[in-house]
């Protein structure tokens, strides 16, 4: 109980600190609130995705107990956090240099959101892969990698949903000084889309025709 | 399509019987099939519900087809195709709970007879429990499945609108309602594979396919009919 404890600790305070190290990049305001937000986003993508990953892992062949499970998904957020508090020094630098420019091009801003979701996704996969292997090494190599495969495309899935429908993680500069609500929901993004997948295809959509999406 | 060896796990021909033209290796040792006790066990805990139909198809497929506890394996594969469909199907509305049950279970007992009738036409004498069982694992998985889904597409639910939106909540729950379907499918080849491998059958693919086919269609006839299309 007491090892739980501490890891709930641990989990918060990382999260929260990459996540004010983000929110700096516009405001003291979604600083603060990214604090509160960013461990949101990894314990609601965990329990969202509990249940999905406790089936597929038993119809591939290795199936855990309850509690085994419940416990590695905990793990694996409390690592990603931990891993993202490493990087949270480049992300505070990276906000420093945003937030001091008092005239910002939109492309900076679509660069930082790019970059910070990159490093989520990284470390998300990297503690996804080093637990998973850890835990699933008894089911085989092949079993093991699908199970990690599925686990990685329904966390993906689930977790890019939910931090779109908690933005404003990071803010557009314009909007500095103002009191945006805590999320926006599923209010269109600045190229009108209303959800995560919907942003996805306009992003491959602009890439595949040339056409300027970070403008 | 030949036959079957029914309810052994032992080899028709001895190794080396230059009758008997190829693969005459003899089979690995089979699976020992469930205990009565252990479907009993997997009534009273989704966990074990789930490694029964979802974990282990060696002692499936070993349960299925050495006829031991037929009722029990009916029920446990029965319960799972019901108790697991049904908070997907109660996401939008509670009193609609029963639809996803109805997708997966109805097109079972709508097709499993044409699978018995061909079956046993073409030499795969099996018991009627047997077919029900091999039918019922496909609705068992595909409602876990949907089990698993259905936290994911409450939340899609809840933080997506429609309006104006290409990629809808509706979409994506069809596609796991399909993803479902597919599992349940690939549930069945799992267990037809161990059956081959066991020498409790030796053909059936091309039936299963052809079947197969059938409830896929029947499948989305269902789906429209129950306004999940």
């Amino acid at each position: 109980m007491k090892r739980f404890a501490t890891d709930i600790g641990m989990l918060l305070a990382a999260a929260a600190t990459y996540g004010f190290a983000c929110g700096f990049a516009h405001s003291n305001l979604y600083a603060l609130r990214d604090v509160v937000k960013m461990p949101l986003l990894f314990i609601g993508t965990g329990a969202i995705c509990l249940v999905a990953w406790w089936v597929s892992a038993a119809f591939l062949g290795a199936a855990l107990q309850p509690r085994e499970m419940v416990r590695l998904v905990f793990d694996l957020f409390r690592d990603t956090s931990i891993l993202l508090v490493g990087i949270a020094p480049v992300t505070f630098y990276l906000a420093l240099e945003t937030r001091a420019d008092p005239n910002p091009h939109l492309r900076e801003y679509f660069l930082f959101v790019i970059l910070n979701v990159l490093f989520v996704s990284v470390m998300a996969s990297l503690a996804v892969w080093v637990r998973g292997r850890e835990i699933l090494a008894r089911f085989g190599r092949v079993r093991c990698h699908c199970v990690i495969a599925v686990w990685l495309l329904l966390g993906s899935v689930v977790g890019g949903q939910l931090a779109f429908h908690m933005r404003p993680f990071f803010g557009v500069a314009r909007s500095r000084g103002g009191h945006p609500p805590f999320f926006i929901g599923a209010e269109p993004d600045c190229h009108g889309s209303t959800n995560f997948y919907d942003a996805m295809l306009g992003l491959i959509a602009a890439l595949v025709s040339d056409r300027p999406f970070f403008e | 399509m030949t036959n079957h060896a029914e309810n052994s796990g032992a080899p028709d021909s001895p190794a080396g019987d230059p009758t008997v033209p190829q693969d005459s290796r003899p089979p690995a040792a089979p699976p020992l099939p469930y205990e009565l006790r252990d479907l009993i066990g997997a009534l009273r805990s989704p966990n074990g519900m789930m490694q029964v139909v979802l974990s282990d198809k060696d002692r499936l497929a070993a349960t299925l087809f050495s006829g031991r506890h037929p009722l029990a394996l009916l029920a446990c594969l029965l319960v799972g195709a019901v108790v697991f469909a049904l908070p997907f199907g109660a996401i939008h509305d509670w009193r609609r709970a029963w639809v996803v049950v109805a997708l997966y279970l109805g097109p079972i007992v709508v097709c499993l007879p044409a699978l018995q009738v061909v079956g046993q036409y073409v030499g795969i004498k099996l018991a009627p429990s047997h077919y029900v069982a091999f039918g019922l694992s496909f609705a068992a998985t595909a409602a876990m499945f949907s089990f698993g889904f259905f936290p994911i597409q409450w939340f899609l639910s809840a933080t997506m609108h429609d309006e104006g939106s290409i990629i809808r909540a509706g979409d994506i729950g069809k596609l796991l309602l399909f993803v479902s379907f597919a599992a349940g499918v690939f549930t069945m080849y799992r267990i037809l594979e161990c059956a081959q491998r066991y020498r409790w059958l030796t053909s059936g693919i091309g039936l299963l396919i052809a079947w197969q086919a059938l409830l896929a269609f029947i499948c989305l006839r269902m789906a429209h009919t129950l306004g999940l299309s």
